[in-house]
C-alpha cells in the first residue's frame, strides 16, 4: 500500500489541471482494467464481472493549490487559493508554479518589521502573502492564471503513520487503486473513477456519470483525524475507516459494510451527517434517477495544509472492508 | 552540495550546536595555532601575528532558531517552545526534525473547514500548536521531552542563483570564517576567530568569549534581513538581495566604530567591492555583546537573507563572493 502511495504522492494534480497524474494512472490500470481518461480528465477504468451488478469506485485525484492573480514588476507573483485553502498555513510553504515550465519559490509575506503592532497580531490574509521564484522580472513563462502546487513530500513517521501534501486524497484514491490491483473473486463490473476538480464543486464526478450507468457506488474520501482541539469532530487514527452513516447514505449498503466489518474484524468508525456529506457522493448518489450509495472515509489529520497525516494502516483497512464488499457483500 | 549548504543542513539550535561545532572543527583544526572549546561550547581558534600588538576577535554564530519539546500530551502530541525569536505566524503547516535521530514530525493546524471565519482572524497561538511525530501515547512522547527540533529544509538552488534553506543565518558567517582560516592568513595582530553559541537566545556566547578576551576591535560576520520583495518603499526594504553585503551603522545592540566603518567603506570602493548600508536601526548580534563586554570597537559585515528566521530563508549565492571580500579587507584595513 506504501508503495502505490508513493507512487501517487509524486504527482501534484492542482483541481483543473490533473492531466500528469490521469494519464499515469490510467496507464497503469491499463494492465487489469480498461483504462482511459475521459473529455472532463476523469480517470475511468472498466473491470467486466461475469454478471452481477455494476459497481461504482470513486476517489477524486485532485488537491488544493494556489493560482497566481498578478504578477508585480518586480516579478513577485500574487496568489488566490484553487479549492479551500487557509491562509494561516501558506507562510514559509515551499511550491512550484506550472507555468509553461515548473519554477520551484517559497512564500514570504509583507515582513513583520513592516507591519504596525496591530497588523501584527492578526492572521496574515491571502493578499499579504506572495510567491517569490528568486527572478526580478516577470517570466514570459508564468501567467496569470496558472496553478500551483505545494510541496510536501511523503515522509514516514512513528507508527506506521506518514505526512504529505495533498494525501486528501490521495490517500484515498491509492486505497482504490491497490483495490483494482487486488480485487479476484468479484463478479460485478467494477467501474474506477478518478474524478477531477472535487475541490472545486464536485464537477468531475457529476461529468462521468452522464456517461455510463452504474448500480451503486462507493466513495472514498478523507474525515477529519483527531487533534488536540477537535477532538468531536473527529476520528482517531488506526481506528479503521468511518462508514457514513445519515441520509446521503444507502441504509442496506451501510449494513452490509458493518456486517463484513465485524465478521472479517476489520476495525472501522461511524460517520454520522445529517445532509450533505461534502464530498462526491452527494452528487452520485442524486445522479441517473438516485444511485445507492456509502462512503468511507480515512482519517486524516490537519485537512488542506501541506503537512497532513494518515495511518498507513487505516488505508489498509478500507482496501479490505472494499475487497471484502466486492467479493461478497453486493445485496441484490 | 557546497560547503554552505552543508552547513545550513547541519542541526543546532541554540544551545545544542554540537553538530556544527563539530564539522566547523574539522574544516579550520589544521590552519590555525590552537583550536579550544569552552566550557559554553564556544570554538574559538587562534593565529599568532607577526607582532601581536592588537588582538582582533571575528565572530560567527554556531546557532539556529528552532524548538524545544516542553510537553508530552495524551495521545501522544508534543508541545514546544520556540527557541530564538521568530514569526509565530511561520509555525502551521511546518515540517519539523527532531533530536539527534532527526525523527519528522510536522506541526499541524486545524482543518479550515472546522473553523469560524472569527478563528481565521487570528493568528493560532503558540499554546494551541502541537507537534504531531506520530506517537501514539503519552508514555511514547514522553522520552522527547527537552530534544530540541529544527526547521526540516534542505537546501534548494532556485531563481537567477539564489539558494533556499534554513540557518543561513547564521552559516553564512561560519562559512566565511572558515574560508578565511583556510586561507592561512598572516596579520600582525594576534587574530582570534570565534565560532559562538547561543546568539539567538541573547548573544549569550559571544559574551563570555568576548569578556574573556577583551578584544581591541570585534568584527562579526552575520545574515540580515533583506525585505525587497516585501512590498515596502525603497528605504524599508533594509537590504537588497544582489548588491552585496551590508555594513550597519547602528542597531539595537552596537554602534559600528565610525572611523573603521568609513575606511572600510573607502577601501572596498576602491578595490571595486560592491557592499550596501543596512537601512535600519533595529536587531541585535554578537556585536552588542562584544562591544559591551569585549569593551571593543566593533564592525558588522552582514549578508542580506530574505525570510530570515524561517525555514525557507533566502541567499543570493552571487552575494558570497564580496561577503568574504569585504571581511579580507576589513582586516588589511585594521593591519
Amino acid at each position: 500500500m506504501e508503495q502505490v502511495l508513493q507512487w501517487i504522492c509524486d504527482f501534484t494534480a492542482v483541481s483543473g489541471q490533473e492531466t500528469a497524474l490521469a494519464q499515469a494512472l490510467a496507464e497503469r490500470l491499463g494492465s487489469v482494467a480498461e483504462a482511459s481518461v475521459d473529455s472532463f480528465g476523469n480517470v475511468v477504468a472498466i473491470r467486466q464481472g461475469t454478471g452481477g451488478k455494476t459497481i461504482l469506485l470513486d476517489a477524486h485525484l485532485d488537491e488544493i493549490g494556489l493560482v497566481v492573480r498578478k504578477i508585480e514588476e518586480n516579478g513577485t507573483l500574487r496568489i488566490l487559493g484553487n479549492g479551500g485553502v487557509d491562509p494561516r498555513v501558506l507562510l514559509g510553504c515551499e511550491v512550484t508554479v506550472y507555468g509553461e515550465k515548473p519554477y520551484y519559490g517559497v512564500i514570504g509575506a509583507t515582513p513583520p518589521h513592516l507591519q504596525t503592532a496591530e497588523q501584527q497580531k492578526k492572521a496574515l490574509r491571502m493578499e499579504d502573502l506572495s510567491v517569490d521564484v528568486g527572478l526580478a522580472h516577470p517570466q514570459p513563462e508564468i501567467r496569470v492564471g496558472d496553478r500551483i502546487g505545494f510541496h510536501g513530500s511523503l515522509k514516514r513517521l512513528q507508527n506506521n503513520r506518514v505526512t504529505g501534501k495533498s494525501l486528501d486524497n490521495k490517500a484515498g484514491l491509492a486505497t482504490l487503486v491497490w483495490v483494482m490491483e487486488h480485487l479476484e473473486h468479484c463478479p460485478h463490473t467494477v467501474v474506477f473513477l478518478a474524478s477531477c476538480q472535487e475541490e472545486l464543486g464536485c464537477t468531475g464526478a457529476a461529468a462521468a456519470l452522464r456517461q455510463r450507468e452504474v448500480d451503486a457506488a462507493l466513495v472514498v474520501d478523507v474525515t477529519h483525524g483527531e487533534t488536540p482541539g477537535a477532538e468531536e469532530q473527529s476520528f482517531s487514527l488506526d481506528s479503521g475507516p468511518a462508514i457514513g452513516m445519515g441520509p446521503a447514505l444507502h441504509p442496506e449498503m451501510v449494513a452490509s459494510l458493518r456486517r463484513l466489518a465485524e465478521q472479517k474484524k476489520i476495525p472501522y468508525t461511524l460517520e454520522v451527517m445529517g445532509g450533505a456529506t461534502g464530498t462526491n457522493t452527494d452528487v452520485i448518489r442524486l445522479a441517473q434517477g438516485g444511485i445507492p450509495s456509502a462512503l468511507l472515509s480515512i482519517p486524516l489529520r490537519y485537512m488542506h495544509t501541506p503537512v497532513e497525516v494518515v495511518s498507513l494502516a487505516d488505508m489498509q483497512a478500507t482496501a479490505d472492508l472494499l475487497l471484502a464488499y466486492l467479493e461478497k457483500g453486493v445485496l441484490g | 552540495m557546497t560547503l554552505w549548504e552543508e552547513l545550513t543542513a547541519l542541526d543546532g539550535v541554540s544551545g545544542c550546536e554540537a553538530a556544527v561545532r563539530k564539522r566547523i572543527e574539522q574544516e579550520i583544526a589544521t590552519y590555525c595555532d590552537s583550536v579550544t572549546v569552552d566550557s559554553m561550547g564556544n570554538l574559538v581558534a587562534f593565529c599568532k601575528g607577526t607582532r601581536s600588538d592588537k588582538k582582533v576577535l571575528l565572530s560567527a554564530h554556531m546557532d539556529e532558531v528552532g524548538f524545544v519539546v516542553s510537553r508530552a500530551c495524551e495521545n501522544g502530541f508534543l508541545q514546544v517552545q520556540t527557541v530564538g525569536g521568530f514569526d509565530p505566524r511561520l509555525l502551521p503547516g511546518t515540517r519539523v526534525r527532531l533530536g539527534e535521530e532527526q525523527i519528522p514530525g510536522v506541526i499541524g493546524a486545524k482543518a479550515v473547514h472546522l473553523t469560524s471565519e472569527e478563528e481565521r482572524e487570528t493568528p493560532i497561538p503558540l499554546s494551541k500548536l502541537y507537534l504531531d511525530i506520530g506517537a501514539k501515547s503519552k508514555g511514547e512522547a514522553e522520552r522527547f521531552l527537552g530534544c530540541y527540533a529544527t526547521f526540516d529544509s534542505p537546501p534548494v538552488r532556485f531563481g537567477d542563483g539564489l539558494l533556499k534553506a534554513k540557518a543561513l543565518d547564521d552559516r553564512v558567517g561560519c562559512g566565511a570564517l572558515i574560508c578565511l582560516l583556510q586561507q592561512k592568513p598572516l596579520f600582525p595582530f594576534d587574530l582570534y576567530v570565534c565560532f559562538a553559541v547561543q546568539e539567538e537566545i541573547g548573544l549569550c556566547g559571544a559574551r563570555a568569549v568576548a569578556e574573556r578576551l577583551q578584544p581591541d576591535i570585534g568584527i562579526v560576520m552575520e545574515a540580515t534581513t533583506c525585505a525587497d520583495k516585501g512590498g515596502g518603499k525603497p528605504h524599508e526594504l533594509v537590504t537588497r538581495l544582489g548588491e552585496g553585503p551590508a555594513l550597519s551603522i547602528l542597531d539595537g545592540a552596537s554602534y559600528t566604530d565610525v572611523a573603521l566603518r568609513e575606511q572600510v567603506m573607502d577601501a572596498a570602493q576602491q578595490k571595486g567591492i560592491p557592499f550596501q548600508l543596512k537601512q535600519s536601526t533595529s536587531g541585535g548580534n554578537d556585536a552588542g555583546a562584544i562591544q559591551l563586554y569585549g569593551c571593543a570597537r566593533t564592525l558588522v559585515i552582514s549578508l542580506p537573507c530574505r525570510y530570515i528566521h524561517s525555514p525557507v530563508s533566502v541567499i543570493d549565492t552571487k552575494d558570497l563572493a564580496a561577503y568574504e571580500a569585504l571581511l579580507s579587507t576589513t582586516l588589511e584595513v585594521i593591519a
